[in-house]
């Protein structure tokens, strides 16, 4: 039982994290229908997810908010931003019935109750006319909040109810009875019509329909019973317990058509076996044979329910998705790696072979290595739009917090990490929105005085550039102040007075231990914690901050973060008598540079396609000795600034990658970010591009300088 | 073609003269529409009186058409006896389910669904 447990209480996370962000467009767009019929739909699951596992209480509560929504639902009632906001506050607090023991320590029950009491005053409030709506029905809500919980196995009931003709004489409405036990679990019915006489023949106050009901749920066989209490002695009733649902989960296929009515005592069992032994089609042969067609559907519904049941618990228990820890998952990688390794050093051997077999087996070996290889690494990627969802809450928390209206605006939700980069990114990117509506966005009056929207919006973005993904955290605020930058760092003695600083320069500022420009310490930021620990995070796992800025149009903190893959695509160059290998995600397009068109200079400029390309001589970066070949190539990468030529000796072709870390001793050495082992058995670096194109950039910089000291000593 | 609207309240207390008023108008019409949107309550009696306007029409070889928007009320009464398996999201689709228990009635040795 604990299994299914776990099982309902990962399916009820799932399914309030989808009714927070609902909430949240709801709030701001409440005529939405589709979005409040969603709303509905998932308390009605959790009502009926919750009833079915013996979680009473939040069954209950569920049920409480379910029957408030209704009338929102029906139009009765519109949607207010008060309701969302104690939907929310209700969310909140099923979370937290979920981690509470069954049935939940008092203050958490008598909150429950206070909240299903505000959402009913908040319903009455707002129903036009205020007064309370008398057709509401008087479900079970007492019921719900006090049956203790059974803890019982999950069973699936077969119900005949079928009540007497004189049942309305005693008040009873049999909808609402059905509604009484559709709200203990997954419920299936199927009435029988037949008996409806045309309208010249009815007698309006009598009864003329009974039910077969099926049921799947942990409530007791007394507890069904107990529906019934007012009715038994206008109804028959019999209730059967047709699968317990923990031991049929082995167990493939149900009853057949015939096994069911027979058990019904519709036909008898010779002629359920005369029917399974026909060719035909078994509903037609039993309507043949005078079996009423709703006897017919009624079973058909049964084979339906318990299918449908099994199907649930058996998802819910295996779930469409595993868990696995991700040391298995690395250890798995290691192995693709290895076999990767192995599989280069097999093609180059047999290459020189030249037997066609076999290089026709090992061609297509390399084939599915490389297909495992990429499965087996996109098993840790994961979108990174889930993480994006959850600052939609942030983000209206902090708004209202501070009275500010800003929205979200996610881009590019799709694009995939490494779920254990994700999971490391999300203290750096609630740093980062927060200083986004504190300091990023103005106050209202602000805006409107800089003749800007009322409400601001945050963009939230990720998206690939070459082997890297840049996440970016964008407002559309007043920009940085560089001035005010500047002054703080002067005043904090973190620069001097004289010292004139770039923009970039000043924007690094930002990051300096213990840096804030917001006017007042807020509840949100400037607690101290500075933007320093986001560098420092993010550093952590090899990625970097970038920050650009436009004076009263905003600003953007990019986190350039690199696909850190075990196992990548490289393309191999040669720089004189060794190896180097660029991720190919990351390369362009290679150019053919001529010692003609080479200058002098170590970094250089060339025209590519009309565009300026800046190129770094990668024999310089690594003091490779030796005489230049009379051609290069430069190899075209793109950085998050742009384009950059690395050149190299000689391209050599792609090649599987297999990342070894360098170990401890070189961490220091920049521009290589690992190495990996060729065909033959020697060793390649592995290109750290980012970093390589910073040195490029800082070169060029000091070139720049020694240019200008050149030109004047001439 | 005579148009009967049902009451807001469709219910045990109301449905002999909802029957009466329906009766009424098959006596002069062989085409009758009802009219649901009005329906703010209903109860078993109130559905079995649609089923039973619906039988009485085919006995007599007449239309009834049903029309206007499924109140929320009708729409989860239907869902929870079971009648239906999703809301009826309008007026035809709840000419259909009365069509098809009608069929059902009217040829037990037709088309009928089953599975082994």
């Amino acid at each position: 039982m604990d299994n299914f447990k776990d099982a309902f209480r990962d399916e009820a996370l799932e399914l309030l994290n989808r009714l927070e962000s609902t909430l949240l467009e709801l709030e701001a767009n409440p005529q939405d229908t589709e979005q409040i019929m969603s709303v509905f739909r998932t308390m009605h699951t959790i009502k009926g997810s919750a009833g079915m596992f013996g979680f009473d209480h939040i069954g209950g509560f569920a049920h409480t908010l379910e029957s408030s929504l209704e009338e929102v639902k029906s139009g009765d009632v519109p949607f207010s931003k008060e309701l969302a906001g104690l939907t929310l506050a209700a969310r909140d607090h099923i979370r937290e019935l979920l981690d509470a023991p069954e049935p939940p320590p008092g203050d958490l029950a008598s909150y429950s109750a206070m909240l299903s009491e505000k959402f009913q005053s908040a319903v009455a409030e707002i129903r036009p006319g205020g007064a309370t709506k008398v057709g509401a029905e008087p479900t079970a809500n007492t019921r719900h909040a006090g049956t203790a919980p059974t803890g019982g196995a999950l069973v699936t009931y077969r119900i005949h109810f079928m009540p007497k003709p004189d049942i309305y004489l005693n008040g009873t409405n049999p909808i609402l009875l059905l509604q009484e036990l559709s709200d203990l679990g997954m419920y299936s019915a199927v009435p029988y019509l037949d008996k409806i006489p045309p309208l010249s023949e009815i007698d309006p106050e009598r009864c003329y329909v009974g039910w077969f009901v099926f049921l799947t749920t942990t409530a007791s066989v007394d507890q069904v019973r107990d529906v019934f209490m007012f009715v038994e002695d206008s109804a028959e009733i019999e209730i059967q317990i047709i699968e317990n649902l923990e031991d049929a989960v082995e167990e493939h296929g149900y009853k057949r058509i015939g096994q069911i009515l027979s058990e019904r005592g519709v036909i008898d069992a010779m002629m359920a076996e005369r029917a399974a032994q026909a060719q035909r089609r078994i509903g037609e042969i039993f309507v043949d044979e005078g079996v009423s067609e709703a006897d017919v559907q009624s079973a058909l519904t049964e084979q339906d329910h318990v299918r449908r049941s099994r199907e649930r618990f058996q998802s819910e228990l295996a779930s469409s998705s595993i868990r696995v820890s991700s040391d298995k998952l690395d250890h798995l990688v290691d192995l693709v790696g290895e076999l990767v390794t192995l599989q280069a050093r097999l093609s180059s051997t047999v290459g020189d072979t030249g037997e066609p077999e076999v290089i026709s087996i090992s061609e297509n070996l390399e084939r599915l290595v490389d297909e495992l290889r990429d499965r087996t690494m996109s098993v840790r990627m994961v979108p990174v739009g889930a993480t994006f969802s959850r600052f939609k809450r942030l983000i209206r928390d902090l708004s209202s917090d501070m009275g500010k209206s800003v929205d979200l605006v996610t881009e590019g939700g799709e694009t995939e990490l490494d779920k254990t980069v994700i999971e490391r990114l999300n203290d750096p990117l609630v740093h980062l929105v927060r200083n986004a509506v504190d300091h990023g966005v103005e106050s209202p009056a602000a805006r409107a005085e800089a003749g800007k929207a009322g409400t601001a919006t945050v963009t939230l973005g990720a998206r690939h550039v070459g082997a890297t993904v840049v996440i970016s955290v964008k407002d559309d605020g007043a920009g940085i102040n560089t001035q005010r930058v500047r002054e703080k760092a002067v005043q904090r003695g973190i620069i001097t007075e004289e010292e004139s600083l770039s923009d970039d320069a000043l924007y690094d500022l930002l990051f300096h231990p213990g840096f804030s420009t917001a006017q007042t310490v807020t509840e949100v930021s400037g607690r101290g914690v500075g933007m320093d620990v986001v560098k420092r995070q993010v550093e952590a796992f090899g990625g970097s901050v970038r920050v650009t800025s436009t004076p009263g149009a905003g600003s953007d903190f990019s986190l350039v973060i690199p696909l850190t893959l075990a196992i990548i695509d490289g393309l191999l160059v040669r720089l004189g008598e060794n190896h180097y290998v660029f991720p190919l995600s990351a390369v362009s397009e290679c150019i053919e540079l001529h010692s003609s068109q080479r200058s002098q200079r170590r970094d250089s400029y060339i025209s590519n396609r009309g565009e300026v390309l800046p190129y770094v001589h990668l024999r310089d970066v690594f003091n490779v000795p030796g005489e230049r070949p009379e051609y290069e190539q430069i190899v075209v990468v793109q950085l998050a600034d742009g384009p950059v030529g690395m050149v190299v000796d000689a391209v050599l072709g792609d090649h599987q990658t297999v990342i070894k870390d360098l170990g401890r001793m070189f961490r220091a050495v920049e521009g290589v970010s690992g190495a990996t082992i060729l065909g033959d058995g020697s060793v390649a670096l592995v290109l750290d591009l980012a970093r390589l194109g910073r040195i490029a950039v800082r070169k060029e910089k000091n070139h720049a300088a020694v240019s200008a000291i050149d030109g004047s000593a001439l | 073609m005579r148009v009967v609207s049902l009451p807001p309240s469709l219910t045990v207390e109301r449905v002999a003269s909802v029957r009466n008023d329906v009766l009424d108008a098959f006596q002069s019409s062989s085409t009758v529409l009802l009219s649901v949107s009005q329906v703010e309550r209903v109860d078993l009696a109130g559905i079995h009186l649609l089923y039973s306007a619906k039988r009485e029409a085919v006995r007599r070889g007449h239309t009834l058409l049903l029309s206007g928007d499924v109140p929320q009320a009708l729409g989860s009464a239907l869902v929870t006896g079971g009648f239906c398996v999703d809301v009826p999201r309008g007026a035809p689709e709840l000419e259909a389910l009365l069509l098809e228990f009608a069929d059902r009635d009217k040829a037990k040795t037709g088309d009928s669904s089953g599975q082994e």
